[in-house]
């Protein structure tokens, strides 16, 4: 069996590669057919002479023709070597790691509160289907996957303004607090290095974004999770289990539940690695430095070296989350086989 | 066709009351919208000119206040609802168009092309719309048709699939099948036959697609990337607005997103309950 986990996690990770490579192509691609000369508004308003971007254009390798461009970036990328920024000039690497943190813990203390938030009125609900509970739980969710992050962001920041003036209102940690960074998770770094302050500090930054991202997961985890449960009652097993005289409590607990929740972990699995390629419009609305901002940086200065990274690594981290889903799946559901 | 809507209203009559609710709500919500908007000029104010009184509070002159350059918010917000629809609906379109025969055709056909297909189009669903749409807005310039078509990429695997699985099913039925024999072309078969069985769930579909290009549609303006000002927009007008929460501002930033959250509401409510009217049998127990 031990053999068979560790072949399957292989073979799944080869299977990755192709995934990974069309992204990077359609980046590719898409960067090259979009009008607009990188070049040129690299250089802004500095508008150089023709000799110049030209040295600028050959430095880059932007000179060569497509498809060698094109090999040598999937050549390279094999090499794990994203080439530089073109605006900050640092390696692409070092861009994504300094980022990347801060999306994490962002999307850890989001999920942290969206899953067992979500499973929990998803169940609420279907015990009473059709009564009053079901109802408002039903509308609340439906209205809060209707509303968009960055206006539930605003309006909370609006809140804190007018009723609670001492508390932060965007940013992972006041400019005045002074501690090591040792992960770039700063939770977790202040509890390593035993930093009270910089520790409760940062969990006020983390409150608000974490509403905001944490309600909107719950409502849409919330909704799948009721559908599921009320659409596993309605089957035959369930019907048989009842016949026989099993207590209602446990039909519900033991033969219902568990297979309702299965397709809600391979459903939270995705939802979690598409915040982990950074959560754009939370980042924004709370000046959060994660990956979705850097994209939007990158995006905006058509960096595109930068771009290219920003995609990779996001559809690396899916096809990651990906196989971990499909490892746990295996685990909590015994007919599936590797 | 006429069978189709006939149909539907047998549904309809014997759906359950939620979903009646849920249908009626959401089409009243959306009527609402469009008769603000087709009555802005009535209230009086204009959504570009300026009333010359900055930032003033919501009152009975300016009932949602006034912005940063003096205009009516009401109005702004009114009007807005215009560019957010249009794009929405456009972006829905185009997808739909791309989408529905291909999938048609690639259910109908099977073989190798069906698989090419599903393969591409799981690869673009796979694709976060929202990188996308930032790519293309950036990268073509604002505007309602770049910005339609940056959405519209995210929608066309969805309309694939669902035209391609009830494409699967349908050509195994009798009534295919015997047109087969009598010798209807496959295009025919395809268009006037097979597409549409599949009109009930592409509205359904269409209308939760609104809701969530609304959203899109939104999302981008925020992050400043929608459509040039002065135009109202709903996204970038709450963008602008939030600038100025600090002061205390909380008016300029919450009615734009009140309307969209309106707007995103309406349309879901339509679609759900569209959706769950679908799904009944004429015997009143759900497929």
């Amino acid at each position: 069996m031990a053999m068979r986990l560790r072949e399957f996690i292989f073979v799944r990770l080869i299977m990755t590669i192709p995934t990974v490579l069309l992204l990077a192509t359609i980046v590719f691609v898409v960067m090259r057919i979009v009008p607009g000369d990188p070049v040129v508004s690299l250089m802004g308003a500095r508008a150089g002479s023709e000799e110049q971007i030209e040295i600028i254009r050959h430095s880059l390798g932007l000179d060569k023709p497509l498809y060698i461009q094109y090999l040598s970036y999937i050549g390279n990328l094999f090499r794990g070597d994203f080439g530089n920024s073109l605006v900050r000039k640092s390696p692409v690497i070092r861009e994504l790691f300094t980022h990347f943190p801060a999306t994490l813990e962002l999307t850890f203390w989001s999920m942290l509160v969206a899953i067992p938030l979500g499973i929990y009125l998803g169940i609420a609900a279907a015990k009473k289907e059709g009564g009053k509970v079901d109802a408002s739980i039903r509308i609340g969710t439906l209205i809060r996957w209707c509303i968009p992050v960055f206006w539930l962001g605003i309006m909370l920041q609006v809140f804190i303004v007018l009723y609670a003036p001492m508390f932060p209102l965007s940013g992972r940690m006041s400019a005045r607090i002074t501690f090591d960074k040792i992960t770039g998770l700063y939770v977790l770094d202040s509890i390593l290095t035993g930093n009270m302050v910089a520790f409760v500090d940062s969990l006020k930054h983390l409150i608000l974004p974490v509403i905001t991202l944490g309600t909107t997961m719950a409502a849409s985890i919330a909704r799948l999770a009721r559908a599921n449960i009320i659409e596993v009652l309605g089957e035959e097993y369930i019907s048989v289990t009842r016949l026989k005289g099993c207590p209602e409590k446990i039909v519900f607990q033991k033969h219902a539940l568990p297979n309702a929740l299965i397709p809600i972990l391979t459903y939270a699995g995705l939802q979690t690695a598409m915040l982990m390629g950074g959560a754009m419009l939370t980042e924004t609305t709370f000046s959060w430095p994660g990956l979705g901002r850097l994209m939007l940086f990158a995006v905006s200065y058509r960096d595109f070296n930068l771009i290219q990274g920003c995609v990779v690594f996001w559809a690396l981290i899916i096809s990651f989350m990906n196989c971990i889903v499909d490892i746990l799946y295996a685990k909590v559901d015994p007919r599936v086989r590797y | 066709m006429s069978e189709i809507v006939k149909d539907f209203i047998q549904r309809f009559k014997i759906a359950p009351t939620s979903s009646k609710i849920m249908l009626i709500t959401g089409i009243f919500l959306l009527l609402l919208i469009i008769f603000l908007n087709i009555f802005n000029n009535f209230f009086g104010y204009s959504p570009l000119k300026t009333t010359g009184d900055l930032f003033s509070k919501p009152s009975i002159e300016h009932i949602m206040g006034t912005d940063q350059l003096g205009r009516d918010i009401f109005s702004r917000v009114c009007y807005g609802a215009r560019s957010s629809l249009i794009i929405a609906f456009i972006s829905v379109i185009v997808s739909l168009t791309l989408g529905a025969p291909i999938g048609a055709t690639s259910g109908y056909i099977a073989g190798k092309l069906d698989r090419v297909f599903s393969i591409i189009f799981d690869a673009l669903y796979a694709f976060p719309g929202i990188i996308l749409a930032i790519l293309i807005a950036v990268m073509v310039g604002p505007g309602v048709y770049s910005t339609s078509i940056a959405i519209s990429v995210e929608y066309i695997p969805q309309y694939f699939r669902i035209v391609r699985g009830l494409s699967l099913s349908l050509k195994e039925r009798p009534f295919v099948e015997s047109l087969r024999a009598l010798g209807a072309r496959t295009r025919n078969l395809i268009f006037q036959h097979i597409l549409i069985y599949a009109i009930p769930s592409i509205i359904a579909l269409m209308m939760l697609n609104m809701s969530s290009a609304i959203l899109m549609v939104s999302g981008l303006g925020f992050l400043g990337l929608g459509l040039p000002p002065p135009t109202p927009e709903w996204g970038t007008d709450l963008g602008r607005g939030r600038d100025f929460i600090t002061m205390g501002v909380w008016w300029a930033s919450a009615f734009p997103g009140l309307m969209i959250v309106i707007s995103v509401v309406a349309f879901t409510l339509i679609g759900e309950g569209l959706n769950e009217i679908i799904r009944i049998t004429t015997t009143g127990k759900k497929l």
